[in-house]
């Protein structure tokens, strides 16, 4: 009988990778497409996508080489890999290049690279192997906060409220999902509203945002200027998209349409037909690893493999909602799909830990 | 153990379930605005972002009775900096210093807002100063039509002269005004898309009515007779 489950194991983990490759690597030619139809009116049309597709395979590569690593590597050096990751978290305050306001990136020759997404994937192990380890509810709880905290201030220093909400949406899954209790989970979020408020005060342009997201006709070329190009961009992408090189809205009037507006930027060029594979792609990723998580027996393994998807899921619906105008604009980017070989290899490295740690002779 | 087991897979259920109800929001939200709403957002769009435009005529010549041309339209291209006052300093010193590099600027103020930088630019100028202009929208390379003529100051008040009201041409006195009609011709019309900064979106620009050139007006007399004219 635990022959028989072991044998169905191992192929459902095989299924999954079948499944995962040719999933990541369409979803990043996708990205190109979007970024060659943002950009394709500017002087160098294949700049951009070019750069991207470059980075896809160098994503894929990572894919392939994180995932051929035994997760018991990944769980023994799992202190070494977080200090390793947060330190340029640190660094980047001090020595960091600023790009649109902030100061998330080191720059080397052309090349930009940035340390708050490479440190996504290890911040998560480093949650995941506490939830694991700490027995007491409290302590646990107090652990994967602080912890949290540590992680999250450099980032939103920089200052990247998108990523900085990411990492704590990681903290709120990792603690749901390891079993944590409501009520605590509850007085972190109490805890969070006085750091809003004085976030909010900070940052008086936050209003504007939401009233503009609120009611964008009220003032649709002062601030509800952002939702209502959304709006336009997608109208003009339609059922089957606008013509290959012809997304004009997204060259002219979307913010970052590369980057921060790349759903939208998709949306435009493919239209409702190619944009809503996506969102159904992302959602087998999860539903599919949900399947491989309820089978693994250790809690550190299982909450790992269920938590990489979901905050990838997370981080691209969050996205995808600020594009279709559900949600206030906010600057995050959809992962794989967003120009940045930051934001395309970290999330191919942290599916390859994903592989690593789904593919285990416990199953 | 088993109880834990039992509570990771209701959680993750719950995640699951979250996840997959937005998702489900973000494809309705989706299917409404490209297709379900599409027309009143296109429309919307449409009119934020397109733009008419009139291609003025070019106005006719006069001319003596031998061909000798008396009264001609010559078209020039001026470059100004615009919402001038309003830039904030450091830009518009970048702004200027990127373009004193490479043309020779003569400044004259208009207006509290607009500045001429400089006057009937050769076609060299403008294609060197292209890439400055598209990244600067405060520059603007504006067309002008000037009426030319012949250099006799007697014939010159019989030909007459023109005023510029809505980008056309209209005869003011003499032969300009009494043949106006005729000289005129009929402007075009053209649409283009403007991107956020106003400059045109580049594959947008439609023609919707070529423009007619005046017709040019042959006099009855030669240089000579009309200044003989004229007391």
């Amino acid at each position: 009988m635990r022959a028989m489950n072991e044998t169905r194991s191992e192929a459902s983990v095989g299924d999954l990778a079948i499944i995962l490759y040719p999933m990541l690597f369409l979803l990043g030619l996708w990205g190109c497409l979007a970024i060659y139809n943002s950009t394709c009116y500017s002087e160098q049309p294949f700049h951009f996508a070019g750069r991207q597709f470059l980075w896809l395979m160098v994503g894929m590569l990572f894919l392939f080489l994180s995932s051929k690593l035994s997760f018991g590597f990944y769980k023994e050096a799992v202190f070494i890999i977080a200090i390793l990751f947060y330190l340029p978290l640190i660094a980047v305050l001090a020595w960091g290049t600023q790009i649109n306001g902030m100061n998330g990136w080191f720059s080397w020759d052309g090349i930009f690279f940035q340390p708050s997404e490479f440190a996504k994937a290890p911040f998560l192990l480093l949650l995941c192997w506490i939830n694991s380890r700490v027995e007491n509810e409290f302590k646990r709880f107090i652990a994967l906060l602080g912890i949290t905290a540590v992680w999250t201030i450099p980032v939103a220093l920089q200052p990247d409220m998108g990523t900085s909400l990411v990492y704590f949406s990681a903290f709120l899954l990792v603690y749901w999902i390891g079993g944590g209790r409501i009520k605590y989970l509850f007085f972190s979020l109490v805890a969070l509203v006085p750091v809003l408020v004085f976030f909010v005060i900070k940052n008086p342009y936050i209003f504007s945002r939401f009233y503009g997201f609120m009611d964008p006709m009220a003032d649709p070329l002062g601030n509800g200027w952002h939702v209502m190009q959304f709006r336009y961009t997608l109208a003009r992408g339609g059922f089957w998209g606008a013509s290959w090189g012809k997304a004009v809205w997204a060259n002219s009037y979307l913010p970052l349409a590369h980057s921060d507006s790349a759903f939208a930027s998709l949306s435009e060029s493919v239209g409702f037909a190619g944009a809503f594979p996506v969102i159904v792609g992302i959602m087998i990723i999860c539903l599919a690893a949900c399947r491989v998580a309820d089978k693994a027996r250790d809690n550190l393994r299982r909450t790992f493999i269920f938590c990489i998807p979901a905050l990838f899921a997370l981080q691209s619906l969050i996205h995808m909602s600020v594009n279709v105008t559900i949600l206030p604009t906010t600057g995050i980017t959809l992962p794989i799909l967003s120009y940045g070989g930051s934001s395309l290899v970290s999330p191919m490295i942290a599916f390859g830990i994903f592989l690593s740690a789904s593919r285990h002779k416990d199953y | 153990m088993q109880s834990m087991d039992f509570l990771f897979k209701i959680r993750s259920r719950v995640v699951l379930c979250f996840l997959v109800l937005w998702s489900v929001a973000v494809s309705i939200t989706l299917f409404h605005y490209t297709v379900s709403a599409r027309g009143k957002y296109l429309e919307m769009g449409d009119k934020l972002a397109w733009k008419e435009g009139i291609i003025p005529s070019v106005r006719g010549r006069i001319l003596d009775k031998n061909k000798k041309i008396l009264a001609w339209t010559e078209k020039y291209f001026d470059l100004f900096l615009t919402g001038a006052g309003y830039i904030e300093i450091r830009r518009e010193n970048e702004m200027m210093a990127e373009l004193a590099d490479i043309i020779v600027l003569e400044p004259i103020k208009i207006n509290s807002k607009t500045m001429l930088l400089k006057k009937n630019l050769s076609p060299e100028e403008i294609i060197l100063i292209d890439m400055i202009v598209s990244k600067y929208p405060e520059f603007k390379i504006i067309p002008r039509d000037e009426r030319r003529t012949i250099d006799y100051s007697r014939v010159r008040s019989i030909i007459g002269t023109v005023k510029i009201e809505d980008n056309m041409m209209i005869g003011v006195n003499g032969l300009e005004r009494t043949h106006n009609r005729l000289l005129s011709g009929s402007d075009g019309l053209y649409v283009v898309m403007l991107d956020k900064q106003g400059n045109w979106v580049r594959g947008t620009w439609k023609l919707l009515r070529k423009p007619k050139p005046g017709k040019d007006l042959i006099l009855e007399s030669n240089v000579e007779e009309l200044r003989r004219q004229m007391p």
